[in-house]
């Protein structure tokens, strides 16, 4: 079996070389034998290289601060402003109308779907939605989660190791791990891992590691036996903690246990760990985890990934220094509302890079092949704002840019202008969130919190213009 | 959707309704429906887009989370509505076990929402405080309560002889306050709430998998700089090893291993040890110990012995976990844990005898004082954003100062709550250079624009030291402090009706119903409206139900502007600072303070929280007994909040939990 290793030249050269999915997927073999049966992952994958299921997968990509409308709208098309949109409009683009901070993904205009004029106005506003712009509620400026978001939604249903996974960036990078963005459920929010090394260690250091599984499961083992013993000395006292506890460990080990039993080779085929991964510099750190999340949908270990990239209002302050832009992210959000040019130009330079490393993203899935196309038409990318359309937002219109490829979307350099919210066609977030529950096999109608009083064709099902 | 959401509702808080056995009270059910519900809630007259007619034909068909709300809003007493004739006490419970039978036929199960935190104050205060009391004193249940974040950090640092578990502001979720945690131990509450509760802090996925990583870090920073470094390759087997897990158990759980313990720990170190190195060996042994349960949770049991069927108290090891956590966030000294070696022999004022002097310590203080923040809720004051001056002004600087204020007020321990609520003696920093220093330095450097005027203090006015200023007329308590109203406030206005809510549950021991996902009330943006004239958009029927509890309480603080400064105009016109107090108008917050101040029925409400704290859960109607001695206590010692603490620390609400199984 001939195994090609995967590198960030394959990423970024523009004449990287295909590498059959087919091909990487068979290299992921199995170090014991029958151990498919206990693999859940590795059963799926091989269905997957026998032809018999096409998984589909999702990219998150959240950047904070808001995202301005006119930032992500075509330049050959007229922005008709909130308030004056009688009517959903569809009108079409090509690469060279895209607006700067799109240009970097200009090869895949043919590829890329963008939303105007959808409300979240359920998500309440400020300076952030947290989780509730994936989850469809109000926070009430992070205090409260009342469900799983949708990242999690989609995954939990996917027998991968991990169902999703959370990354992302933060002003505050002396923390390992913040909670912004996504949740398992109400009162339980998912961590966002911010420290690059520790995404790395956590999902790609146990492949093939024997020896530190052994120890692991000792360890894991002596816990389990001592929960158990605690458990029988207390009957029903406190019975559901000691249970979660005890499940916990569980599944820590069975992950473990999996990942510890792919071929050491897996390994040569993620973009591998360099000097930037030690960097507490934001742009280091995104270059990162857009790298870590790439290669975890890449080897399958996961087929949802979110990007938290400065969300929430104490993670989203961030100095993009790196990029030649000295100001804060509330200061260039504040100086937005007063239109000066230094503001539009750094808002503009960050977004633009955000894209640029979505761009390196879709190349890599764009090479390696996958049943009759490659990994690209079935990975959507979804780019949008936890802050809708501004710094101070109240969700009235959601901007957003998809990108990829999914069956069962129709995307095709389109871009939908929807009707004002109180006007025919109108559509709020819940739409596009069950668009994409759909688009991953789960036809669900009713996502996330509705607005009562609200006509419920407006809230409930998938956007008919997108989904086929 | 909605069904899954309500079901990982319940399934996250645990099912606390007892299956019953009894037969579904099917026609007390339905007469209850006639009687009480259906006049508004039928085919035609749908209020609130609610129809209850389903549940006379089929209970369970009717959709679950319409179910829930039902049993919820009646359990809480939302519904039937006030001004409406009430079920009798019997009436209700058999529609409540009618409703809970639905809901289980439905693939659920109800909550006790009396037990969460946030909902305190739904248990009736009345019976609590003028009820008959029951023969027999009872017991709250046994329980296992996840250290705090604070607490699990001093004790893993004072073992491993420095700071490893960084104390870390981690999460947006909630908002932390001025506790710092580590992330595997994050606080899960909701707002406005003490925010240790036992009954919701757990260890799920996310947080086992780091708290597995912290503890191979407090391992490995015991082997290498700390304790165990000469020990490294001790080998697996070695008699020294036992002397070593001895000194490791009594620093984690104030006891040494028996024998059963110490053996299936040194099993794990050989394990290890026939395919890894003994230092690997050694660190897992080590790591293990921080993993086990009795590493993260106080167990309160109730192992201690009893002649009663149905109670215990909890053992001696037990207790002095309990009173030493309640004192001190970094738990029991040896010295506490030998103190209360056959307590259960002691007479209460005995028993107090040896709480007292624990109750003197700065650890007590400080963890007085970390309640009054958890409650006041004043440190919330450094994550309110001010565009204007956002970085000159200094919340840091009003926090500090109003901690001064509790302080005093909690060291004199007299009338304590009048004091906190009426003194309006703050003390307030001094200003260095005031004479010869340009400018600049006088307003931004020395503070005088962003902190000195919040105070309406005029730069003549300084002196260099703090000094504590009295405030006569323009300010009375804490919650006309700065750093209060500032708390409670946003960029561009004050938070009218968050201040009326905090005084309506904290003082008044009313609730407000949960807030209605989607509500997204905007006030009007017109520059010339006061707030006060914006509020009126929530005049609405459906708004006022709930707003007329906040509103007119929280209005009177219009007296201070946006950064907390003392106004007597707004807008160019004299601002407005009327209210009403329980039915009876307030003119000023001066007025309304010392009206609260002055109730006995604040002070009880106050007792209640102090209890929720030091407990770690909510009051039921089983602890009347242990917060009327509470409220004695207080008076008789001329307002004192110690001796009230102390009555809480001998009671049987403390002491005793339910034998287990649990009664049903």
């Amino acid at each position: 079996m001939e195994k090609k290793a995967f590198s960030n030249k394959s990423a970024e050269s523009s004449h990287a070389r295909l590498y059959s999915r087919h091909e990487f997927l068979r290299g992921l073999s199995l170090s014991a034998a029958g151990s498919v049966l206990l693999n859940p992952l590795v059963g799926k994958l091989s269905a997957e290289v026998e032809g018999r299921s096409q998984p589909t997968r999702l990219l998150f990509v959240m950047e904070g601060n808001g995202c301005p409308p006119n930032q992500v709208h075509p330049t050959n098309l007229n922005l008709t402003p909130i308030g004056k949109r009688q009517q959903t409009v569809e009108e079409s683009f090509q690469a060279e109308d895209l607006p700067i901070a799109l240009k970097p993904v200009s090869d895949y205009a043919d590829r890329m779907l963008i939303l105007q004029g959808i409300s979240g106005r359920i998500c309440g506003g400020g300076h952030s939605t947290y989780f509730g712009a994936l989850g469809c509620f109000n926070t009430r400026e992070g205090k409260h989660v009342l469900g799983p978001t949708l990242d999690y939604e989609i995954g939990r249903h996917n027998e991968t190791l991990f169902k999703n996974i959370s990354l992302g960036i933060s002003q505050r990078s002396h923390l390992d791990i913040v909670f912004n963005s996504s949740a398992a459920g109400a009162n339980n929010p998912i961590g966002t891992i911010c420290n690059p090394q520790t995404a790395y260690k956590r999902m790609f250091s146990p492949i093939g590691d024997q020896k530190n599984l052994a120890v692991k499961t000792h360890l894991l083992d002596y816990v389990k036996d001592d929960i158990r013993s605690v458990k029988r000395r207390l009957g029903s006292v406190e019975k559901d903690k000691l249970d979660r506890y005890l499940s916990a460990y569980e599944e820590i080990g069975q992950r473990h246990s999996a990942i510890a039993d792919l071929d050491p080779g897996v390994k040569n085929r993620i973009d591998p760990i360099t000097e930037k991964y030690r960097s507490s510099n934001p742009v280091d750190r995104l270059e990162c985890h857009f790298e870590l999340a790439t290669s975890a949908l890449v080897t399958g270990l996961t087929n949802v990934a979110t990007i938290a990239s400065g969300v929430g209002h104490q993670d989203f302050s961030i100095v993009f220094d790196k990029l030649g832009v000295g100001l804060q992210k509330h200061s260039i959000g504040h100086a937005l509302y007063n239109k000066e040019p230094v503001a539009i130009e750094a808002s503009e330079k960050i977004r633009t890079f955000h894209f640029e490393l979505i761009a390196r993203t879709l190349k890599k899935l764009a090479s390696i092949p996958e049943g009759d196309g490659t990994m690209l038409d079935n990975t959507l990318v979804v780019y949008l704002s936890d802050a809708a359309n501004e710094h101070h937002t109240k969700c009235d219109e959601w901007p957003y840019v998809i990108l990829g490829g999914n069956p069962r979307m129709k995307l095709g350099g389109r871009c939908l202008t929807y009707a004002d919210f109180e006007n025919k066609g109108h559509r709020t977030v819940n739409a596009i969130h069950n668009t994409l529950l759909h688009s991953s096999g789960h036809p669900v109608n009713d996502f996330g919190f509705k607005i009562p009083g609200l006509d419920h064709g407006v809230q409930e099902g998938p956007l008919s213009e997108i989904f086929i | 959707m909605k069904l899954s959401l309500i079901t990982i509702l319940c399934l996250g808080f645990g099912a606390v309704f007892a299956t019953t056995e009894e037969p579904v009270p099917v026609e007390a059910a339905h007469d209850f429906i006639q009687s009480h519900c259906i006049n508004c809630h039928n085919d035609r007259k749908q209020k609130g887009d609610i129809n209850l007619r389903p549940l006379l034909h089929d209970a369970a068909s009717v959709d679950l989370e319409l179910l829930v709300s039902v049993f919820d809003q009646l359990d809480l007493e939302e519904m039937p509505p006030e001004d409406e004739e009430q079920p009798t006490i019997d009436e209700k419970s058999k529609m409540l076990a009618f409703l809970n039978a639905a809901i289980k036929a439905s693939g659920s199960s109800t909550i006790n929402k009396k037990a969460l935190p946030g909902y305190g104050n739904y248990v009736d205060h009345k019976a609590l405080f003028e009820g008959a009391l029951s023969d027999s004193a009872s017991a709250p249940p046994p329980r296992i309560w996840r250290y705090s974040p604070e607490s699990y950090s001093e004790r893993v640092n004072r073992i491993v002889g420095h700071d490893v578990v960084k104390f870390v502001p981690v999460a947006t979720f909630p908002l932390p306050q001025k506790g710092l945690k580590h992330p595997a131990f994050p606080y899960k509450g909701p707002a406005h709430t003490a925010k240790d509760y036992a009954t919701i802090h757990d260890f799920g996925l996310t947080e086992t998998e780091l708290l597995i990583g912290l503890a191979e870090e407090l391992s490995a920073a015991q082997f290498n700089s700390g304790s165990l470094r000469s020990y490294r390759n001790l080998p697996p087997g070695d008699a020294e090893w036992k002397r070593l897990l001895n000194d490791q158990f009594r620093k984690l759980y104030s006891r040494t291993p028996t024998d059963t313990e110490r053996r299936s720990l040194f099993d794990l170190q050989k394990s290890v040890a026939e395919t890894s190195s003994i230092q690997t060996a050694n660190q897992t042994m080590i790591s293990a110990t921080y993993l086990r349960p009795e590493s993260l949770f106080r167990f309160e049991i109730g192992t201690g012995r009893s002649g009663a069927s149905d109670r215990a108290p909890l053992s001696p090891l037990e207790y002095a976990y309990v009173v030493g956590f309640a004192l001190n966030r970094a738990g029991p000294t040896p010295e506490v844990v030998n103190k209360f070696e056959r307590y259960e022999s002691k007479s209460k004022p005995n028993l107090k005898g040896l709480i007292r002097p624990l109750l003197e310590s700065e650890e007590a203080h400080r963890r007085i004082m970390r309640f009054m923040d958890e409650y006041f809720e004043y440190g919330y004051a450094a994550y309110v954003f001010k565009d204007k001056h956002h970085r000159r002004y200094r919340p840091s600087w009003l926090i500090e100062d109003a901690e001064s204020f509790i302080s005093r007020i909690v060291k004199q321990d007299r009338n304590v709550l009048k004091e906190l609520l009426t003194s309006s003696e703050f003390n307030v920093r001094g200003a260095f250079n005031t004479k010869s220093a340009p400018k600049w330095f006088q307003d931004e450097t020395n503070g005088h624009l962003f902190y000195h005027a919040i105070y309406n203090l005029e730069k003549e006015d300084l002196g260099k030291d703090p000094e504590w200023r009295d405030f006569q007329k323009k300010r009375a308590g804490i919650l006309t402090h700065p750093a209060w109203l500032l708390a409670f406030s946003d960029n561009t206005k004050n938070h009218a009706i968050q201040r009326g809510r905090w005084i309506q549950t904290k003082l008044l021991g009313g609730v407000i119903p949960d807030t209605p996902v989607e509500v997204d009330a905007r006030f009007p943006e017109d520059p010339a409206l006061t707030l006060r004239e914006k509020m009126l958009v929530v005049r609405k029927e459906e708004c006022w139900r709930c707003h007329q509890r906040m509103d007119p309480l929280g209005l009177p603080f219009e007296q201070y502007n946006l950064w907390g400064m003392h106004r007597t105009t707004e807008l160019n016109r004299p601002v407005d600072t009327t209210g009403e107090l329980n039915g009876e108008a307030v003119g000023d917050p001066i007025e309304m303070l010392h009206r609260l101040g002055d109730s006995k029925h604040v002070h009880q409400v106050f007792l209640r929280h102090v209890f929720r704290f030091f407990s770690g859960r909510n009051e039921t109607l089983g602890d009347a007994k242990t917060l009327r001695d509470m409220e004695s206590a207080y008076y008789k010692n001329k307002g004192s909040l110690k001796e009230s603490l102390l009555e809480l620390l001998v009671s049987d609400s403390f002491i005793h939990r339910q034998k287990f199984p649990p009664k049903k």
